[in-house]
């Protein structure tokens, strides 16, 4: 290459154009192909089903109220990290997770283990008024949550599309639905999927009876 | 005898306009947003008041509304001037306007309702992406189609870095947004955990790299100049990081990821490329700073030049602080603290609207048929007030990331941890209040702004500007620079 | 990754990576046309945008020198050049799992030591309160409260009193951690609103409360009948059961007469959960220490 040819470039408003998206396109190419192409390899662990109704609902509001702005769902693969919070956190436990809800930001402590740490009961005093049980805490409570009814037909209709992006829900599943979540608040299933963090998509039963202080034997 | 052709330029002053109120719509739910963080009874129990559901309002709002204006409005003025052409395609300019306001507007209004994709700078649902990807569509073709009418046949460094910004992020926009619509306020994406968080950080890293920067660096590369008098530093050195800067940032996202489930190799190479991105990031400072060789005098007069200045200044100490933050080693102690917040708004408010105030400072008069700002006192004022908002904020945010990552990690000589997560929020909670003070100088600069926006604006509200006219020919004759020996 | 793939890898990243190193070297070497001024000769805006033509700055040719030898470099040594796994073998779950050997090398003698003793006597000890806090601030307070002392909104007994509703040792204690509670008192409003009124009088007078004796006899017998049986005929609980002492002061769920009197209308159920899946044995046993240091503060150092 010599000067002309940038020169060239410079001079010709399609050449720049071509160039430049050539050129962007590269990071995404080698980073992002290879993860999708083989995203078929990261298979959910044996016995592990995609969200049930409830749950599914309950994440879904998790991702509305937009939780992850400060609450991570990510151990990383610190001794630290294990050490506070448990096993760190697998490729296999987020298949389910359209989005992803890894986080970037901690706020409040990490949550991918979450589940089963808390009474039912704290979770729901939590959510409604963090600070009646942690009083230093910064959490919004949320108590619109308690008076929002969850709609079947709405569960079943996502249950359809998640289908259609390749989660096994079958027939029966998706029929099931409308009695699995009657009755129920969102509260409720919030609190469902939070109980089911880090218990229900463990990645295999051994990490299911890991140690969580230990410094994160795995 | 050619025809007289005026510069486009009431597209520009709506951009301009639009610019400034989303400048101080975004701050202000921002430093709300601040104050929850402190002050948490400030929900008042009422969703669109939480935190959790106005953040992404604040960063919509400053980034693609505040930062997109700005960028529109800058981009339709440079690629005018140094085309010495009126724009292309007048209507579908105002649509790119009109259209990009409305984009605006219902994202900020539906994601406090609870509408969004949940991943982050990505908030907006799906029908609202797409009313975007349309806006941008319209904007390239108008950048494009106004270079291909251009009367000056190189095309200046500012063009190609808006060019590439339009590319890039129209490409990271739909391959990021791509999902399958449940209904009108619920959408899943088509990819799921390893591949969605790799597709959200390279476009969200990106959304750094070519909204925030590289269309930053186009209006850097003509305002810089135009202010300091003085030829731009060096063309040898726009060429190599233009080049540099526009491919390796692409890789850089996976530095988002580090210790996560994201394989190994993907962060490794990631953080390699954010080492190599360090290049064109200093480059392309210096290449700024160093055009102010000769008009550093300027800086005593000049508060335009003030901005500017302090903008490459931050864009050179941030854009270092990120290529150390994705060090795996660095980024282990910074991850998921306030040392990204620090780190972000040592960018967005140091570098981003720095160079934005700056430039909106220099092209203001020139758009609105003015010889300068109406106040220049109330320039300074701005300056300074937002200079020392920004140290406010960065410095508190990043003691407090500091603060975060040691007590999490701090161990004791017997292997135990030394702190609850409890004990590091109630640690920074201070610095939030110092936090939100920097925030409230910050915004009342931009209601400084606005009032002297207002007040220079004044004949182009009478309707009483004259349009400029595109010199044809051009006053400077095209110099063309004797060739190179052939054997050279 | 497939070969396949780890050849796409390593294309891109070598010609991406390529590009940068050539515009690195051509860039300060490149003929470039220029005027005598130093300047391209390229004019834009009215004639007043023009260009120089400067050398690199040679601080910049060694920074960015520095970092190319630093990215080529890292990634030579570690794993990120397709399936190349890098000449250190690294993998962030080897380091992970070095740093915890490293780690449990320090903490192992330390749980050895706590282990020789009992639950009472390591309550002494400040190593073993320091750890214990940690764990207690990061797991129990939540419900418990960073001071320890209870919440009644919750059920959460307050730790640092004498009171205990599953028993007080560092063995019952440790069970309580290992194995969670459940408290469950079953709502009695089926008895009818009066009786509900009166027998919240009679347990007020259990502890010697103000109260309305007339109200408190009426439902005397209906206590003996109906509440003795896990609040024992006395009203002093048991610790079998987890029933709370009604003659003490301390209240579970809060001791003024609307909350007594709602405890016995809707009942109440307390769920603490086993920490066993969580916590190894040895953190239970340190974590019941700290919780038997809480209410003897003035046990001695073993």
């Amino acid at each position: 290459m010599a000067y002309r040819h940038f020169e060239f470039i410079e001079k010709h408003a399609a050449a720049l154009g071509i160039f430049t998206a050539v050129m962007v396109s590269f990071g995404g190419l080698a980073e992002i192909t290879p993860l999708f192409m083989e995203a078929h390899a990261v298979k959910a662990p044996a016995g592990v089903r995609p969200y049930d109704p409830l749950r599914l609902a309950g994440r879904d509001i998790y991702v509305r109220e937009g939780c992850y702005l400060c609450h991570s769902q990510m151990i990383r693969a610190l001794r630290f990290e294990t050490q506070r919070y448990g096993h760190y956190s697998t490729a296999e436990e987020s298949v389910y997770d359209r989005p992803f809800q890894w986080g970037s930001k901690r706020t409040g402590p990490d949550l991918a283990r979450v589940g089963g740490k808390y009474s039912d009961d704290w979770q729901r005093m939590h959510l409604l008024d963090p600070r009646s049980v942690v009083p230093p805490s910064n959490m919004p409570g949320y108590p619109w949550l308690a008076k929002a009814a969850i709609d079947g037909a709405d569960i079943q209709a996502r249950m359809r599309v998640l289908r259609r992006l390749g989660d096994p829900y079958s027939d029966a599943d998706i029929a099931a639905a409308p009695v699995e979540v009657k009755g129920k608040t969102e509260l409720d299933a919030l609190v469902a999927y939070l109980q089911g963090l880090g218990i229900d998509n463990e990645p295999h039963p051994a990490v299911a009876t890991a140690k969580v202080g230990k410094a994160g034997t795995p | 005898m050619p025809h007289t052709e005026y510069y486009n330029d009431k597209v520009v002053r709506q951009f301009l306009l639009a610019s400034a109120i989303w400048g101080i719509v975004g701050m202000t739910v921002g430093l709300y947003a601040a104050a929850d963080l402190m002050w948490p009874a400030l929900n008042l129990d009422l969703p669109w008041f939480t935190f959790s559901r106005i953040r992404p309002d604040h960063t919509f709002g400053v980034i693609f509304a505040f930062g997109g204006s700005a960028l529109m409005g800058t981009c339709y003025y440079v690629v005018q001037r140094t085309g010495h052409a009126r724009l292309a395609f007048d209507r579908l300019a105002a649509f790119t306007f009109w259209g990009w306001q409305l984009s605006c507007v219902l994202a900020m209004l539906t994601m406090p309702m609870g509408l969004t994709q949940g991943k982050e700078y990505a908030e907006p649902e799906w029908w609202i992406d797409i009313l975007i990807a349309a806006v941008w569509v319209g904007f390239g073709v108008v950048f494009f189609g106004s270079l291909a009418r251009r009367r000056i046949r190189h095309i200046y460094v500012a063009n190609w870095y808006y060019g590439a910004f339009i590319i890039a992020v129209g490409l990271l926009h739909i391959v990021n947004n791509l999902a399958v619509p449940v209904s009108w306020t619920k959408s899943y994406p088509i990819y799921s955990g390893v591949v969605d968080a790799m597709v959200q950080w390279w476009y969200g890293h990106n959304a750094v790299a070519f909204f925030l920067t590289a269309g930053f660096l186009g209006m850097m590369y003509y305002f810089v100049p135009r202010q300091a008098q003085q030829p731009l530093w060096s063309y040898r050195f726009s060429i190599v990081n233009f080049w540099a800067l526009i491919s390796v940032y692409m890789w850089a996202g996976a530095h988002h990821l580090m210790y996560t489930a994201l394989p190994d190799w993907v962060q490794s190479v990631g953080m390699a490329f954010s080492l190599v991105l360090l290049m064109p990031s200093w480059g392309s400072a210096a290449n700024g700073l160093m055009t102010f060789n000769g008009s550093w005098h300027k800086l005593k007069t000049d508060p335009a030049v003030k901005f500017m200045v302090m903008a490459l200044v931050f864009y050179a100490a941030a854009t270092f602080e990120g290529s150390m933050m994705a060090v795996k080693t660095v980024n282990s102690l910074s991850h998921y603290t306030d040392w990204t917040i620090a780190h972000v708004h040592s960018g967005s408010l140091g570098w981003v609207a720095m160079i934005t105030i700056g430039s909106l400072y220099a092209m203001a008069p020139r758009a609105l048929g003015r010889p300068a700002m109406h106040s220049h006192k109330a320039m300074e004022i701005h300056f300074w007030l937002h200079m020392l908002g920004t140290l406010f904020y960065v410095g508190a945010m990043w003691t407090a990331g500091v603060t975060e990552g040691e007590m999490w990690r701090a161990t004791l000589p017997d292997g135990s941890l030394k702190y609850a997560f409890l004990d590091s929020l109630i640690a920074v909670r201070p610095m939030y209040l110092v936090r939100w003070m920097g925030g409230a100088l910050i915004l009342s600069g931009m209601w400084v702004m606005a009032w002297n926006l207002w007040h220079t604006a004044a004949d182009a509200r009478a309707r009483i500007i004259q349009p400029i006219p595109v010199p044809i020919p051009e006053p400077v004759p095209h110099q063309v620079p004797a060739p190179l020996p052939v054997a050279g | 990754m497939s070969t396949g793939w780890s050849l796409w890898v390593m294309f891109l990243v070598v010609l991406n990576l390529g590009i940068t190193l050539f515009l690195f070297l051509w860039g300060p070497r490149a003929k470039i046309p220029s005027l005598p001024d130093q300047t391209t000769g390229h004019v834009w805006a009215h004639g007043t945008l023009r260009e120089g033509l400067r050398p690199l700055p040679r601080w910049w040719l060694l920074l960015s020198a520095s970092m190319f030898v630093a990215g080529i470099g890292y990634l030579v040594l570690y794993p990120g050049f397709g399936n190349h796994k890098g000449l250190l073998h690294w993998t962030a779950h080897g380091e992970l799992a070095r740093a915890v050997a490293a780690n449990d090398a320090k903490l192992e003698p330390l749980m050895r030591r706590f282990a020789l003793y009992p639950v009472e006597q390591l309550a002494g000890d400040p190593a073993a309160q320091q750890l214990g806090r940690r764990l207690f601030d990061d797991d129990c307070a939540a419900c418990h409260g960073r001071g320890a002392r209870g919440n009644q909104a919750l059920g959460a007994p307050d730790l640092t009193d004498a009171d205990w509703l599953y028993g007080g040792t560092g063995q019952d204690i440790a069970t309580s951690i290992h194995d969670g509670r459940g408290g469950v008192m079953p709502p009695w409003g089926s008895l009818g609103e009066p009786t509900v009124k009166n027998l919240a009088q009679y347990v007020l007078g259990l502890s010697g409360a103000p109260h309305d004796a007339k109200m408190a006899a009426t439902a005397e017998p209906i206590f003996k009948a109906t509440c003795a049986a896990c609040h024992g005929p006395d009203g002093k609980g048991n610790q079998g059961v987890g029933a709370p002492n009604l003659t003490d002061h301390v209240w579970l769920h809060g001791g003024r007469l609307a909350d007594i009197e709602a405890t016995i209308r809707d009942g109440r159920q307390g769920h603490m959960p086993d920490w066993d899946k969580r916590l190894d044995d040895g953190q239970i046993h340190v974590l019941a220490a700290y919780v038997y240091h809480l209410s003897h503060p003035d046990a001695a150092t073993p």
